[in-house]
């Protein structure tokens, strides 16, 4: 118990968090990589054609798991939004930030996708479905808060306060959004071709195989992307700070130990 | 082997997204690593200066 | 009471530059004309969309005012004095968003059935409108008191609010025109209004504590 104290506490302080995470970058980079590449054979290449999608569902391998990654991370922006505002925590303050772009990325991902899987199913690139258009929106929450950030830029702490406010009160609305927004497709569409039919009928372990190593590359990539923004946010923010040049230092003497440069 | 790679008439959908998540990702592994080594170099630049400071007075 | 001494300040100031208050109406006429020329349809369509434009134009006319909320309060440092005066800020912020109904909000509900008239809106809907709008222009002044608040010291931060609070007007849109559309089809509009009456509960209770938060952050 009083490691995972000591391990929360240093993981709170921008010195001992950069030591720590700058061991994780390679391994998580490479653990995304590996798992991508197999999930990407497994499922394109292995797995059995749907018996009523064909082929066209192999579009689920990358559009499902960037879904979920964009609601994990707008969840990871949303906690550590949180935690930015009520306890000013510095390394929350990166991780949110540091979020924001790859959680965006990870929308629109899912938006084009979703798109490319539409033509062949509805017939049309876009349809209002409540997925697709609740997805959309999750797009404008993220933009928001980098809007709302790069406005006030050159005082980053103040930036940073503001979007943890923003990134709150998103948080606070996404439910009421997607309520009603799955509220309105119900009383204005007749059901269309939901494209996750295909995936209530994935119950073959061949194909849950894939979307599970995907899910699970997206996860590690995002730890990936995260921390190097986190870490460089961090830099960038406390580069009048003694750890910074020491943190530097350190790393360059272990890259050449003759010490030249 | 090559009728693996053959999506049928899904082709297009298929490889498009495929190619959607991938360069996603790219461009997002170079534009945040390119981000860390700048501002590490940075840092590396504004220790020289204060060591020349250091070692000038 | 210092809530009333507030809002009165603010509605007299409102009210001597009146163009706070037609700038919103003339904003929809002018928009309004732009549908028939644009559609060049006859009464049938626009009829048939005149319930969400009615709606559209009516948010739309109060988000272009929404920025100035906190504006000029923050740049001449009569925000300060609240806050120093020890007024507490959630109160203060409430004080906002009613000034800014009475003076935005009220006419556009009382302009909203010579929209409907331009459009052809069918006879059933008026008393649906006025009272969804009744319900929602809360909604939008209390919002805007959030979005105002964020970005009061920004240049040009227009299409930043519009970014910041179209993701929280989405449900009020879609239960406020929601409404007007089921009565003119001739349902019942009573689901959508209740949705609608919860949206401006919560925003009453939610709004200005996120709006006083984000003065103080801005004044710190």
């Amino acid at each position: 118990m009083n490691r995972i104290v000591k391990f929360y506490h240093e993981m709170g302080s921008p010195p001992s968090f950069y030591r720590i995470t700058s061991h994780w970058l390679k391994p998580m980079l490479w653990l995304a990589i590996v798992l991508t590449v197999y999930g990407l054979i497994d499922g394109l290449l292995m797995a059995p054609t749907d018996y009523q999608q064909g082929d066209s569902y192999r579009i689920i391998f990358v559009h499902v798991p960037a879904a979920w990654m964009s609601m994990f991370i707008y969840g990871i922006i949303g906690i550590s939004g949180i935690i930015t505002f009520v306890w000013r925590m510095k390394v929350a303050e990166a991780v949110m930030m540091a979020s924001v772009p790859i959680g965006a990325l990870f929308t629109a991902v899912t938006l084009l996708t979703g798109m490319l899987w539409g033509k062949p199913m509805w017939g049309t690139y876009w349809d209002w479905d409540a997925r697709m258009t609740s997805e959309l929106i999750l797009l404008f929450l993220y933009i928001g808060v980098a809007g709302i950030y790069s406005a006030y830029e050159e005082d980053p702490r103040k930036a940073a306060r503001l979007a943890a406010l923003v990134a709150i009160i998103g948080l606070v609305n996404l439910p009421v959004i997607r309520y009603s927004v799955y509220w309105w497709t119900s009383i204005h569409q007749g059901s269309s071709v939901s494209l996750m039919g295909g995936a209530n009928g994935i119950q073959h372990w061949d194909m849950l195989r894939p979307l599970l190593v995907m899910a699970l590359a997206t996860k590690f990539y995002y730890i990936y992307s995260m921390l190097a923004r986190a870490q460089t946010y961090l830099l960038k923010t406390e580069r009048k700070k003694q750890w910074v040049l020491e943190a530097i230092d350190q790393q360059t003497n272990h890259n050449n130990p003759a010490g030249a440069k | 082997m090559l009728e693996l790679f053959d999506m049928g008439k899904y082709n297009f959908y298929v490889w498009a997204s495929i190619a959607v998540f991938v360069v996603a990702l790219l461009a997002d592994y170079l534009s945040a690593s390119s981000q860390h080594k700048n501002i590490k170099k940075q840092v590396k630049a504004q220790n020289r200066q204060v060591n020349a400071r250091r070692n000038k007075s | 009471m210092r809530f009333w001494a507030l809002f009165k300040r603010d509605v007299l100031v409102a009210w001597r530059k009146k163009s706070n208050i037609y700038q919103p109406l003339v904003f929809q006429l002018l928009i309004v004309t732009m549908f028939p020329l644009g559609l060049g349809a006859g009464a049938q369509t626009l009829a048939k969309i005149a319930p969400a434009v009615v709606w559209i134009l009516a948010l739309l006319s109060t988000l272009i005012t929404l920025e100035n909320i906190f504006k000029n309060d923050y740049e001449d440092g009569s925000l300060d004095v609240y806050v120093l005066s020890g007024m507490s800020l959630p109160t203060a912020t409430l004080s906002k968003a009613a000034a800014h109904w009475l003076t935005t909000g009220v006419p556009v509900i009382l302009f909203a059935p010579v929209i409907g008239v331009l459009l052809h809106l069918p006879a059933q809907a008026y008393a649906v409108l006025m009272l969804s709008l009744l319900l929602a222009t809360p909604i939008f002044s209390l919002l805007g008191t959030v979005g105002s608040a964020l970005i009061m010291n920004i240049k040009n931060g227009g299409m930043l609010l519009s970014v910041l609070i179209m993701p929280l007007l989405a449900p009020v849109l879609i239960f406020g025109a929601g409404a007007v559309l089921e009565t003119t089809l001739g349902n019942s509009a009573f689901g959508h209004l209740m949705l609608l009456l919860g949206c401006t509960v919560l925003s009453i209770t939610l709004a200005p504590l996120a709006a006083a938060a984000a003065v103080k952050i801005n004044l710190e």
